[in-house]
């Protein structure tokens, strides 16, 4: 597992189109998720609603129009875990290059150096398993 | 897994007791509380209320033998907590794709 996951994508906008369906809520909405509140300043709020209900609360950390934008957020509910999201903005021969970059999965537990050991060894004792199913059944 | 699934095994795994506990159930085959309190600073009480959190989340299984009960670690937790970060680049492929066509949309 990786700390960082990044993807990106170049919108046929000009970086000022670009930013206002990047940083708007109605804009967020279409893409996002269904429902988007947030309040673009630094320390301002951020809550999303996904389809499926799920939701999550964020805190708007950098606000660098029309080039950043980055909000941390809580990847799950009932947890004090958060990732941090970098949204930039870049001039592209067609339009405006959309990168996104969320960070933070070294910091979640399940990265920390005692999941993996139960991981790894339970991944182990299946491949062992797996390895002694067909000597059995040839036996 | 749903996310409140995937939420329950991170707060279980986010207390350090917790995940000592897992590395010393990572190692042996079904210990007793009694058992893991001898390697860890604490008392049997609080092991058994650790045990108790991490059976809510799915990671513990106990089993009774006569007077004591035996502890085991269950993993799959873990496996669908770790594909659930994982989706994580998926989830931003989807969001992006949606993002394009709607910029196709914008006059």
């Amino acid at each position: 597992m990786s700390d960082s996951v990044t993807r990106e994508t170049v919108l046929d906008l000009d970086r000022d189109d670009a930013w206002r369906a990047v940083t708007d809520a109605e804009e967020l909405e279409h893409w996002l998720a269904d429902e988007v509140e947030i309040d673009l300043i630094e320390g301002g709020d951020l809550h999303v609603r996904f389809d499926d209900g799920r939701e999550r609360h964020g805190t708007v950390e950098e606000v660098t129009a029309p080039e950043r934008v980055v909000f941390r957020w809580h990847p799950v509910p009932d947890a004090e875990l958060e990732t941090v999201v970098r949204i930039e903005l870049e001039p592209a021969e067609q339009g405006t290059r959309v990168i996104v970059v969320e960070t933070g999965f070294d910091a979640l537990p399940i990265a920390s150096a005692e999941a993996c050991a139960a991981l790894n060894a339970w991944a182990w004792e299946a491949r062992l398993e797996a390895a002694a199913g067909p000597v059995l059944i040839a036996g | 897994m749903t996310a409140d699934a995937v939420g329950a095994t991170f707060a279980a795994l986010a207390d350090p007791t917790r995940r000592h506990v897992i590395d010393l159930l990572t190692d042996r085959e079904a210990v007793t509380a009694s058992e893991l309190a001898r390697d860890l600073p604490i008392t049997r009480q609080a092991v058994s209320k650790h045990l108790a959190t991490l059976a809510d989340a799915g990671l513990v299984t106990s089993q009774r033998a006569g007077r004591e009960t035996r502890y085991r670690l269950t993993p799959a937790p873990l496996t669908d907590a770790r594909r659930w970060i994982d989706n994580v680049g998926a989830e931003w492929d989807a969001r992006l794709s949606r993002l394009a066509r709607h910029a196709k949309r914008i006059p």
